[in-house]
């Protein structure tokens, strides 16, 4: 890891960290990043491990969404990243494609960036010099930009475990003619006390806008109140509002947004019903 | 160069590699592992699926050096492996088996088609049954979500796997016929048996070549500079820098064509390589032979070329319009066709109902998983030879004669196996460019398109925009419909003639119409070209009809098949180009085939059954489908039949093998017709010295017209015999059977070995060679039969449609096909299922994009394809109403079961949810904003 950290700082701006390659050989067999040296992540210890460290998930950055499927600490603390990694590409690419690629990338479609905001996901950057933790959703910045600066690498990601009496859903929306990427994609986290009044809510747009986002004024009005159909269509309602969609060929804006309120309805709906049968 | 060792199929291999060579590439080039095959390198297709120490890989995008140190197992090492692993878990017969089960029950099962994606699938697979012995359909649908087959046998993949994996788990062998068929007549001998296809073993191990598979010694690389501009004047092009660069062995623009200038099936219109202007983003513009194809590309970077960009046409419609620009100089109509049968107007003022929408189409893409290749190698002896996967090999061969102004005999062109066409593949490709190219240097030249050449160059489906006006009387009679088409034939006329003609001579659908007029407008413009593709030019038509017809019921408030049912062909109507059929119209039965079934299933199909947000109801449509060339145009093939003193026969034709089994075909027809064993009877294709000339492998008439070719060469041959043998053991000719690899004369039985050793004594070859003359056809406009044969369908699709999100999903289909006679059940169901899902992506996922002459298809991951995960349960039903004169009764298969599967959807759409269709495909987002604003219609 000091070795690639050390490449890394010493080829700036023009290194590049490789993954699992997904997206970036797959763009190089485009034609695109000619020039740049690529320095192979691939073997690096530091980078891989799923562990539960004081009250946290703390999960490698090179975490592969295969490793993610099968992992059970996932499948018991992050119900929405687990259905993501599900429904993530084919397991061909889901035994290579990595969480830091996935993020790091920074494509607004990103599926992975959903279902980590919804778990409150901070990411930690390395350099040489230092070690940051951000939150993730200070870390997206716009398309294709994060706060990573060239000679740092992503470690490791982490969340803190989710209370009892909570519950999440991830959903996206393909099957598009033209593209495979999602047209969106939305994942939302929900804790209840003991008298089924929401304390914990949020909820997170993928492809909505130039990079994933949460819906903080949809997540306010759920909290304090009991999980209802009213307050899950109001909550819906602003979801969709706080969607800010581009037209593009795979989707009207139009589109985005009203199946964005149909598809956080229908996830805080699964979610509610996941509490009251856990 | 880096060093890599690795263990390939447990043989440790020791290779010096470029840093950025791919695992795909090492195999394949370096060391000649060509079983792993290469669709797209953009990890999108999964044919180049190998498994690196038990994991499936994308080997297309894993860099060579990743895999160093790594266990590499391939397709040509799977049947080792289990060998293996039979003598590990100390099974019956481990040392003697050459197949891995999967292979077997892929074989056995009828799973591949053209072959292509094969080894990626059963690699992909292998991984699977590793993790899961026995996997569900659903595990299935998961593991092989990304792995494409477009000639999409993904039911027959299905059943292979998890007939494989019983074996693996069983160590049991693979049972001979690991599934059900639909029902069909009583077999023959070999006729109507569903056997598997003769080059079934080479295309599960790998083995089977197909054009990149092929290696020359000092062999150089081709690439094509295109001109990425829709229309442009050429000012200047400067190939000097290009010239210069070490390696590179001949640049080559329009000024070096010897010959004709232009190619082109039907006209000669499209330039082997511009010189003055280039008319679409694909035009070649100069051509390149390097000693690598790195070096090729970097030179296609060195040359020079200043365009003068000229304004666009981008529409048929506006193509049509007198200010247009013209795209050729002789203007921008590439032909007016007409229909015209009775008097429509009076048909109108007769109709109780006259009902007029327009509907619109899109470019498709054939997506054919194998990109072009091809492979020029000048001979010693002055001659010049072509590798190609091409649909038409002698068509090729004058094309290739004509721009080097060269005779004919000069050039032989071998076809290769081809990893499907569709259509797609009856255009030039770079067989003119490598002939060129050979020619200019002396060497071998391999010319391989990546996808994305391939998805800009070659020629797609006819983006059509479909006006109809239909009339019926109250009680349903149909009284006159008038169409008015455009269809965008692009850059270039390819196939556009013939194609916009049969969608204008179909598009009042399979009825009994009095009265009929249609008019269609084939136009250039700035697109890629549009050409032949599955369905010509009928898919575009039937889903205007279709539509209608359902409307048109809705409006009479009747049944959509009692419709149709009531105005159907049948024996003794006439078709709309004024054809009286005489026989074998199957389209009755069809309806009430799939009436029946339907009734089995739910007594009101169309009607929607709500639950919660979604909506299910059933869609039906119907269509019809020529076979054979028609309009007047000769179509004839030819067959050579030889008998060998072992007993076995070959059978010769030039006719093209595109995974739609006509190799089975024509050796079913020859062991039929000599009382051979099937697996006695070997196949040659496609090779213009060797093969007699079978036509175009197009319009569904292979089997007609080749298995006719094959069936006489065979009967002809057995008739020498009998002549011989009737002599020689004093029975008269009629009397001598011909059965079980025997002939049965005077109490004797002669091996056929034996029968021809004794005609070759009399000095006679044993063998035949036979050209078949379809009947003769007449030209559209004259009344007569314009067709010698046509097959039918009825189809029924069940959709599931989200009334929130506007998602549309097919859960079922069943379908009806008259196709004459199954001469290969199991090919037969391959072709109806492949053709079926086809239809469905064609109504809910594929549309190639082009804007203003810029073209966004341009990687395959913008192309949306069915998957296997699209592929819904098929229910299939044969009617087999015989034809006089196609072998054994049959029709062509090849595109009908595509035509009415389109429609069926969208009218089962409607059905779910009111809204009707009018444009392809059924875009989620637009039909949700017409479910919200209330709209009965959705463009
Ligand atoms: C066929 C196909 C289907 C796909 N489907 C999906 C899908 O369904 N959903 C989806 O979201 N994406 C999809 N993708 C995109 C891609 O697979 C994912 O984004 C994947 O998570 C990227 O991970 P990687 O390890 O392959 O990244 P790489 O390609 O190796 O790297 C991506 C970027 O991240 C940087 N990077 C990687 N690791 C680090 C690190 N530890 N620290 C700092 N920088 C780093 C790289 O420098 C590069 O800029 C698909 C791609 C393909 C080819
Ligand atoms: S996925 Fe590798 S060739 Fe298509
Ligand atoms: S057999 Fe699968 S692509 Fe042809």
């Amino acid at each position: 890891m000091g070795e690639a950290l050390a490449q890394l700082s010493e080829h700036a701006p023009q290194g590049n960290p490789l993954a699992g390659g997904t997206n970036l050989v797959v763009e190089m067999r485009v034609g695109r990043h000619q020039g740049k040296s690529m320095v192979d992540l691939g073997r690096l210890k530091e980078l891989r491990g799923i562990q539960a460290q004081n009250g946290h998930i703390v999960i490698g950055g090179g975490t592969t969404v295969s490793e993610l499927l099968k992992h059970p600490l996932i499948a018991d603390h992050a119900v929405p990243l687990c259905q993501s990694a599900a429904v993530f590409a084919n397991p061909l690419i889901r035994n290579r494609a990595t969480v830091a690629g996935n993020l790091v990338d920074a494509s607004p479609a990103a599926d992975l960036a959903p279902p980590l905001l919804a778990l409150g996901a901070e990411v930690e950057l390395v350099s040489r010099e230092h070690t940051r933790w951000v939150s993730l959703d200070e870390f997206m910045v716009g398309v294709r930009k994060t706060l990573i600066q060239p000679d740092e690498l992503m470690r490791s990601i982490r969340w803190s475990k989710p209370p009892k009496r909570s519950a999440g859903a991830f959903y996206k929306v393909g099957l598009r003619k033209a593209d495979a990427i999602s047209v969106l994609s939305a994942a939302v986290m929900v804790a209840c006390d003991t008298s089924g009044r929401c304390k914990l809510a949020r909820i997170a747009l993928g492809a909505l806008a130039p990079r994933p986002l949460r819906a903080y004024e949809a997540e306010d009005v759920l909290q304090g109140q009991p999980l209802q159909a009213e307050g899950i269509a109001e909550a819906a309602r602003l979801a969709a509002e706080a969607a800010r969609p581009i037209s593009d060929i795979r989707g009207t804006a139009e589109y985005r947004k009203r199946v964005t309120e149909v598809i956080v309805r229908r996830l805080l709906v699964q979610a509610s019903e996941a509490l009251e049968h856990p | 160069m880096v060093s890599l060792k690795v263990s390939v199929n447990g043989q440790d291999v020791h290779v010096e590699v470029r840093e950025s060579e791919y695992l795909a590439e090492v195999l394949r080039y370096r060391l000649g592992l060509t079983g792993t095959k290469i669709g797209c390198n953009e990890a999108e297709c999964g044919v180049c699926t190998v498994l690196v120490n038990g994991t499936p890989v994308d080997s297309c995008v894993y860099p060579a050096l990743k895999a160093q140190g790594a266990q590499v197992l391939t397709i040509e090492g799977l049947a080792p492996d289990w060998r293996a692993e039979a003598k590990r878990r100390k099974l019956e017969g481990a040392s003697a088996v050459d197949l891995h089960p999967l292979q077997d029950a892929f074989a056995r099962g009828g799973a591949p088609q053209c072959g292509f994606c094969i080894p990626g699938v059963i690699m992909t697979a292998k991984a699977l049954i590793d993790q899961k012995p026995d996997p569900s359909e659903q595990d299935i649908k998961v593991a092989l979500k990304d792995t494409y087959c477009r000639c999409a046998g993904y039911s027959f993949i299905t059943n292979a796997i998890q007939t494989a994996a019983q074996s693996v788990r069983t160590g049991r062998p693979v049972p001979p016929e690991p599934f059900a068929l639909p029902g069909t007549k009583t077999p023959l001998n070999v006729i109507g048996r569903p056997l598997p296809r003769p080059d079934v073993v080479a295309k599960v191990t790998g083995e089977a070549k197909y054009a990149d598979d092929y290696h020359f010694p000092s062999m150089l690389h081709a690439r094509t500079l295109r001109a990425g501009h829709a229309h442009a004047r050429i000012k200047r092009i400067d190939t000097r820098a290009a010239k210069a660069l070490p390696g590179v062995r001949a640049v080559l623009t329009a000024a070096d064509v010897p010959g004709e200038p232009n190619h082109g099936l039907v006209y000669a219109d499209w330039p082997a390589l511009c010189g003055d202007k280039v008319r679409y983003l694909g035009d070649a513009v100069a051509i390149i032979a390097a000693d690598t194809r790195e070096i090729a590309s970097q030179a296609l970077g060195l040359i020079e070329v200043d365009y003068e960009p000229l304004p666009l046409v981008t529409n048929p419609v506006q193509a049509r319009q007198p200010d247009a620009p013209h795209v050729h100089e002789a203007g921008n109509l590439l032909k007016h066709i007409k229909v015209r049968k009775g008097d429509v107007d009076q048909g109108f003022a007769e109709a109780d109902v006259v009902l007029e929408r327009e509907f619109r189409t899109p470019f498709t893409e054939h997506a054919f998983l194998e990109p072009e290749c091809a492979i020029g190698i000048p001979e010693p002896n002055g001659r010049l030879t072509v590798y190609v996967g091409s649909q038409i090999p002698y068509q090729d061969r004058a094309q290739i004669a004509a721009c080097l102004g060269e005779p004919e005999a000069n050039i032989r062109v071998i076809g290769t196996l081809i990893g499907g066409g569709f259509g797609g593949k009856e255009d030039i490709a770079g067989q003119i460019h490598v002939a060129l190219l050979a020619r200019a240097t002396g060497q071998p030249v391999k010319m391989l398109y990546d996808r994305h050449e391939s998805l800009t160059f070659h020629p797609k489906r006819h983006a059509t925009i479909i006006r109809i006006k239909l009339g019926a009387k109250r009680d349903g009679t149909l009284t006159a419909v008038q169409t008015e088409l455009y269809g965008d034939t692009g850059a270039y006329a390819s196939l556009g003639d013939k194609v916009m003609t049969r969608a204008t001579t179909h598009s009042a659908g399979p009825y009994n119409v009095p009265n009929v007029k249609a008019d269609c407008y084939a136009m250039y413009t700035n697109n890629p070209p549009a050409g032949a593709f599955r369905g010509f030019g009928v898919t575009q038509s039937a889903f205007a009809v279709e539509s209608m017809m359902d409307w048109l019921a809705e409006t009479l408030g009747v049944d959509p098949l009692t419709l149709r049912r009531q105005n159907a062909l049948r024996v003794g109507t006439v078709t709309n180009t004024g054809q009286l059929l005489r026989e074998s119209v199957g389209l009755v039965e069809c309806l009430d085939r799939v009436g029946a079934h339907l009734q089995s299933l739910t007594c009101e199909p169309w009607r929607g059954v709500v639950s919660g947000s979604r909506v299910r109801a059933w869609g039906m449509a119907a269509g019809y489908k020529n076979t054979g060339l028609g309009g007047g145009a000769p179509d004839k093939s030819a067959a050579e039949v030889e008998l060998f003193v072992d007993g076995t026969a070959e059978v010769r034709t030039s006719a093209a093998e595109i995974g739609q089994g006509l190799v089975g075909v024509v050796a079913m027809c020859t062991a039929e017709e000599l009382g051979l064993p099937y697996q006695h009877v070997k196949v040659l294709l496609s090779d213009t010295d060797l093969t007699p000339d079978a036509g175009p492998t197009t319009a569904s008439r292979q089997t007609y017209v080749t298995g006719n070719a094959a069936r006489l060469a065979a009967r002809a041959l057995r008739e020498a015999l009998a002549t011989t043998l009737a002599e020689k053991y004093d029975q008269p000719p009629e009397m001598i059977r011909f059965e079980e690899g025997l002939a049965r004369v005077n109490g004797h039985e002669v091996p056929l070995g034996e029968a021809a050793r004794l005609m070759k004594r009399e000095g006679r070859e044993p063998k035949a060679l036979y050209t078949y003359w379809a009947p003769q056809t007449q030209p559209l406009g004259t009344g007569g039969d314009m067709h010698f044969a046509f097959s039918y369908a009825a189809q029924a699709a069940e959709v599931e449609v989200d009334l929130e999100t506007g998602q549309a999903h097919v859960l079922q289909l069943v379908a009806a096909h008259d196709i004459g006679r199954a001469i290969n059940p199991l090919a037969l169901e391959g072709q109806i299922e492949g053709g079926m899902i086809m239809g469905l992506g064609n109504a809910l996922t594929e549309e190639y994009i082009i804007d203003d002459g810029q073209i966004f298809t341009d990687y395959l991951a913008r192309y949306k394809m069915p998957s296997i995960k699209h592929a819904p349960k098929v229910t299939s039903i044969i009617v087999e109403d015989e034809t006089a004169e196609g072998p054994y009764g049959a029709k062509g298969v090849g595109e009908i079961a595509s035509i009415p599967t389109t429609p069926a959807i969208t009218n089962a759409i409607y059905n779910a949810c009111g809204v009707r269709v009018m444009r392809l495909p059924v875009d989620q987002d637009k039909l949700l904003l017409a479910l919200k604003r209330g709209d009965k219609e959705v463009y």
